[in-house]
Parts: C-alpha cells; sequence; structure tokens
C-alpha cells in the first residue's frame, strides 16, 4: 500500500478479561493508516470499531485489554513508536496533541460546568501550547470561526447548554484541531446527529483534513459517512477485518457478502417501499469458538467449507482484499 | 442560588435560626455581664428571675451566659471537624474511584473497617489514648464521619465519571489531577454542601454525647452536653437548668437537619429547571 504511512496497526487483538477467561473482542486485525488520508471503519453495533479506535489512544475501558499485536506510530521516515507499549503518561502526552478523538454524543462530550472558550484553551494549556492568554483566546476564536460557528467571539462566553447538537459537535472539532493533531479519530461523530447537521459536520471534517493534511479515522456504522468522506475503507464483523477496499472500488465492486448486505440494506427511494432490506440474522456470542467464518451463520452463499474453516485474507485487486471462499483470484 | 435559599421557606428560616444562634455565641461577651465560670456562692440554684435570665447553676454560676459559651463550642465542634470530615472524606472517595484498582479496593475496606465499628466506642478509645480534649473531641467525630461521607463521594465521582467529557478529557491528554480538579470536583459542591449541612447534627450530637458521658469537653470548659450532664442531678427540682441546653441542641440541630434537606432540593439539578 502507501508508503507514507502515519499509523499501522498489526495484528491487534482486543480481549475483556474476566475472573477466570478472556474473550476477543477483536481479533488480530491489521490496518494503515496513511498519511493525510480518511480511512472508514464500517461495521455492526459490537464488532470491536470503537475497541480499536480506543486502543490507539489507551482509553480502553477497565475490563478490556490489548493482549497481542502493536500500533506503531511513525514519528518520521525511520522513527517508529508502538503505542501499547507505551507508558500511561507518555501516550496522555501525546493525545490532544498528535491524536485528537471526538465522540458520538456531543450533548455529554462537553463538561457543563464550563464555559466553551476556556474548555478550549484548557487543550492548549495542557500541551503548553499557550504562549499569552489574548494570544490564544483570539487563536480559539479564529477556530471557532474555521469550524463554522456563527458570532465566535460571543460564543467563547457560552455555556454548553446554550448550544445545540451541530454546534456542539463543531466546538469538540475545534477543540480536537486546536493542537493541530495528526491524526483525528471520529468515533460515530455523527450518529446522534440529524442529516443536514450530518452532511454539514462531514464536510467540515473532511475540508479540516485536506486543510491541515490529517489523517483521520472514521468509525461509522453509516455506509452513507463512508462514501461521503473516506478514500478506504475497512469493513469489520466479529472482530476481524472481512474486506479492505478503496471507497469506490468498494462500492462499485463488494466482494464479501456481508459487504454486499451492509450496501442493499441502505433504504433506496425506488423499489418497494413497504420492504426494508436486512442481513438475517443476529450478531453470535462473542465467546463462541467457532471453526469457520464467523459469518456463515448469516451468509447468503451456501458453501460448506466455511462451517470448517476460517477463510484468509486474499487480495483480490489493487489495495482490494476479502476474506471469504467464496471469492476466487 | 441565594436567591433559592430566599424562595425556600425552610431553607430560609432555618438558615435564619442559624445565624441568630451563630451571633449570640459570637458575642457572648457583650450579651451577658457575667463570666460563664466565675462561681458565686451566695446565688447558688437560682430560679430564672430578673438579675439571671435563666437562673444559676449549682456553684452560682449564671446559665445564660454558660449556655452562649457552651454554645459556642458546641458550634465549632459542628463546623471543623465536619469540614475536615468532609474534606478527607472527599478526598478518599474520588481517590477510590478514580484510580480504581487496589487503591479503590484498600479505601473501601478502609470506609468499611471505620463503618462497621460502633462510632461512640472508637470516640471513648481516642478519648482514653489521647485524654478528653477539644482536639480528640474533635479527632473522633471525623473519624466517625469520614467513612459514610467518602462512599456517598466515592459513588457520586462514579456517576459523574462515567460522562463522556471526563473521557474526552484523557483522550485531549488532560492529567489525572487536572482531570480531578476541572472536570470532576466542581460537579461535586452540591453534594459535598448537602453532606456538610447533614453531618453537622451528628457532630453536634456526638459531642454532646460524649460531654454527657464526660469524655468529652472537660470542665472548666463549657458546652452543651456538659451543661446537661453537670445539671442531671436537679432534673426533678431545677429543671430548666438541664432543659434549656438540651432545648438548644435540639433547636441546633433541628435547623441544620431542616437547612440540609432544603439545599438539597435547592441544589438537585432535577429541580433545577
Amino acid at each position: 500500500m502507501n508508503e507514507d504511512l502515519l499509523l499501522e496497526i498489526k495484528n491487534l487483538t482486543v480481549s475483556i478479561q474476566k475472573k477466570n477467561e478472556s474473550i476477543p473482542i477483536v481479533k488480530g486485525i491489521d490496518m494503515d493508516l496513511p498519511n493525510g488520508q480518511i480511512v472508514g471503519l464500517v461495521g455492526e453495533s459490537g464488532c470491536g470499531k470503537s475497541m480499536t479506535a480506543k486502543s490507539i489512544n489507551g482509553i480502553l475501558p477497565s475490563v478490556a485489554k490489548v493482549t497481542g499485536g502493536s500500533i506503531l506510530w511513525h514519528d518520521s521516515k525511520d522513527k517508529v513508536t508502538d503505542l501499547v507499549t507505551l507508558k500511561e503518561k507518555d501516550l496522555r502526552k501525546r493525545c490532544g496533541q498528535d491524536i485528537a478523538m471526538i465522540f458520538q454524543e456531543p450533548m455529554t462530550s462537553l463538561n457543563p460546568m464550563m464555559r466553551i472558550g476556556d474548555q478550549i484553551r484548557e487543550v492548549l494549556r495542557i500541551h503548553k501550547l499557550e504562549k499569552s492568554p489574548s494570544q490564544s483566546r483570539e487563536q480559539i476564536i479564529k477556530m471557532l470561526e474555521s469550524v463554522g460557528i456563527e458570532n465566535p467571539s460571543l460564543r467563547y462566553n457560552s455555556w454548553p447548554h446554550e448550544l445545540s447538537g451541530g454546534m456542539r459537535q463543531r466546538v469538540m472539532i475545534a477543540m480536537a484541531m486546536i493542537s493541530s493533531p495528526k491524526l483525528l479519530i471520529a468515533d460515530e461523530a455523527t450518529t446522534a446527529l440529524d442529516v443536514t447537521t450530518q452532511a454539514q459536520i462531514l464536510k467540515l471534517m473532511k475540508s479540516m483534513c485536506t486543510k491541515s493534511s490529517m489523517s483521520a479515522l472514521v468509525i461509522t456504522h453509516n455506509m452513507g459517512v463512508v462514501s461521503a468522506i473516506c478514500d478506504y475503507v475497512y469493513v469489520m464483523y466479529l472482530g476481524t477485518v472481512m474486506e479492505q477496499a478503496k471507497v469506490s472500488e468498494l462500492f462499485s465492486n463488494p466482494l464479501h457478502p456481508y459487504t454486499r448486505g451492509l450496501l442493499s440494506s441502505i433504504p433506496k427511494l425506488s423499489g418497494n417501499p413497504e420492504y426494508l432490506k436486512t442481513i438475517p440474522g443476529n450478531i453470535p456470542v462473542v465467546n463462541k469458538k467457532f471453526p469457520g467464518c464467523e459469518f456463515c451463520i448469516r451468509c447468503s452463499e451456501d458453501v460448506q467449507k466455511c462451517f470448517f474453516e476460517n477463510p484468509p485474507l486474499k487480495q483480490v485487486g489493487e489495495d482490494h482484499f476479502v476474506r471469504c471462499h467464496t471469492v476466487s483470484l | 442560588m441565594a436567591k433559592k435559599i430566599f424562595q425556600n421557606k425552610t431553607a430560609f428560616i432555618s438558615l435564619c435560626i442559624i445565624l441568630i444562634i451563630a451571633l449570640m455565641a459570637v458575642f457572648a461577651p457583650f450579651l451577658s455581664g457575667y463570666e460563664a465560670d466565675r462561681q458565686d456562692l451566695l446565688s447558688r440554684l437560682m430560679p430564672p428571675g430578673p438579675q439571671h435570665i435563666l437562673g444559676t447553676d449549682e456553684l452560682g454560676r449564671d446559665l445564660f451566659t454558660r449556655l452562649l459559651y457552651g454554645t459556642r463550642v458546641s458550634l465549632l465542634i459542628a463546623i471543623i471537624p465536619t469540614a475536615l470530615a468532609v474534606l478527607f472524606g472527599t478526598l478518599l472517595g474520588v481517590a477510590g474511584a478514580y484510580y480504581g484498582r487496589y487503591v479503590d479496593v484498600l479505601i473501601t475496606w478502609l470506609v468499611d473497617v471505620t463503618l462497621a465499628f460502633p462510632g461512640m466506642l472508637l470516640a471513648m478509645v481516642i478519648m482514653y489514648t489521647f485524654g478528653g480534649s477539644l482536639s480528640s473531641v474533635i479527632l473522633s467525630i471525623i473519624i466517625m464521619e469520614c467513612g459514610s461521607i467518602a462512599r456517598v463521594v466515592r459513588s457520586a465521582t462514579l456517576s459523574i465519571l462515567e460522562n463522556e467529557y471526563i473521557l474526552a478529557a484523557k483522550t485531549m491528554g488532560v492529567k489525572n489531577l487536572t482531570i480531578i480538579t476541572t472536570h470532576v470536583l466542581p460537579h461535586l459542591v452540591p453534594t459535598l454542601i448537602v453532606l456538610f449541612t447533614l453531618n453537622i447534627p451528628g457532630s453536634i450530637l456526638s459531642e454532646s454525647a460524649l460531654s454527657f458521658l464526660g469524655i468529652g469537653i472537660q470542665p472548666p470548659d463549657v458546652s452543651l452536653g456538659l451543661l446537661v450532664s453537670q445539671s442531671k442531678a436537679f432534673l426533678f427540682k431545677m429543671p430548666w437548668l438541664s432543659l434549656v441546653p438540651s432545648g438548644m441542641i435540639m433547636i441546633l440541630v433541628l435547623a441544620f437537619n431542616f437547612l440540609g434537606d432544603a439545599l438539597r432540593d435547592i441544589l438537585d439539578p432535577k429541580t433545577r429547571y
């Protein structure tokens, strides 16, 4: 793939630790994040996409733990740091400076007892980017303006409850961008917003990325979001990558039955409006050990081999990989 | 908040009562012409009258004066150890909730131990070890109250930590200590105010009980509990000697209780809008 990598996830395994067993949630995924590109991570709820993102900046819930693999951060061409083995203190220092994150719920991701401006300034202060109070105030107001908040000098002193959901998400983006990070992780950042606001926020994120040549990891279950802003996409199911391809390639030539199912589940205006197409079945119980392909129970193809043997990730085209027995080279 | 207190009748009245009593205690030397421990053996056990508003005790000391000075000690006991207990309880509770794991296990275990121990027994042990004095009373009240406060603060902190802005702060690279001071503690303030006012009556009662048992404040110092204790021999002949200080304890305790209850209603975010 691309030589100019920013982040490289290698065989990452995340498990939930119970008293005497550990249940794998993310089962050895490989992922590359090139500089300046927007990479999408799609999948149903509970497939491990958030866990993957959270293991990058070390905010996994206390029951979950990275049990294998590495997350390599390319500081420069020759210098590579493994974020998994990094101490919590050093990782925290990188967070906000190199890696920023925006969350799903803009209503709760701002501290209701702090003014917007002060909250953004906290990031500057922590990373010692503040030169003088008046200068950082100017910088923050400029940032608020660039994320599309009207009347930013007035909003600087607003409380979070005075803003709408879309505006709060803009504030979150401003807060994430103020330290000019190299990687932005958006964990379902537009899921809680209505469609119009969603489109605006996506457009904003895309323009922010191109303007400051920042990479982004966009986690979503919405194929529409992927097609709107991503360059490359990973389709995850039950903690494994099922298919990965360039967005245009994936949408024009989806090979895995799961990807095809996801794409055909998007409601269309044409056709029978009464009938909503779905992928049959539910996500199976995670801790069940199963030798075959994890998707075979819900798969539309009926191949016996799938029940006994887990398919490997096969390359089928330039930058296009699929994990499926039914796909031949 | 100040406006809400004025609007809430219970809060306003109880706050007024507390303020009046506190002012009387502070300005005790100006309100009475006597000294608290000045004996006047010729006028022993006098009933209330023009010379001594509330009468005198068995050593001819003016009861009104002693009541005011006793209230001073009781209010001191009400505020200082409670404030310290809230302080330590908050430290323990927040630390346990935030850092989790063995820190939490250790703190929860410590809290359980202090809660399982009968408070009075613990206080007696402290009294016998360090001797009956104001500071040992304060110490024992802190230990008695710290545990339950830590427990409440711990659970309040746990629910605050569930909020996404805590996670967001972590991803922005905010240090743990900064997260606690800027994103956790401000949200705890309403809880702490209520905990403080609701624990004050307990402190007053503990001090009174300890002094009544003779292991709290020692003469010649005065406290409300000590006044009740010293006059119990005359309960049937001269009931006012013990009823007046007991009444004072009751008024103080009730006023602080009502104030705490009202503050809880005022500061509850669910009733705010």
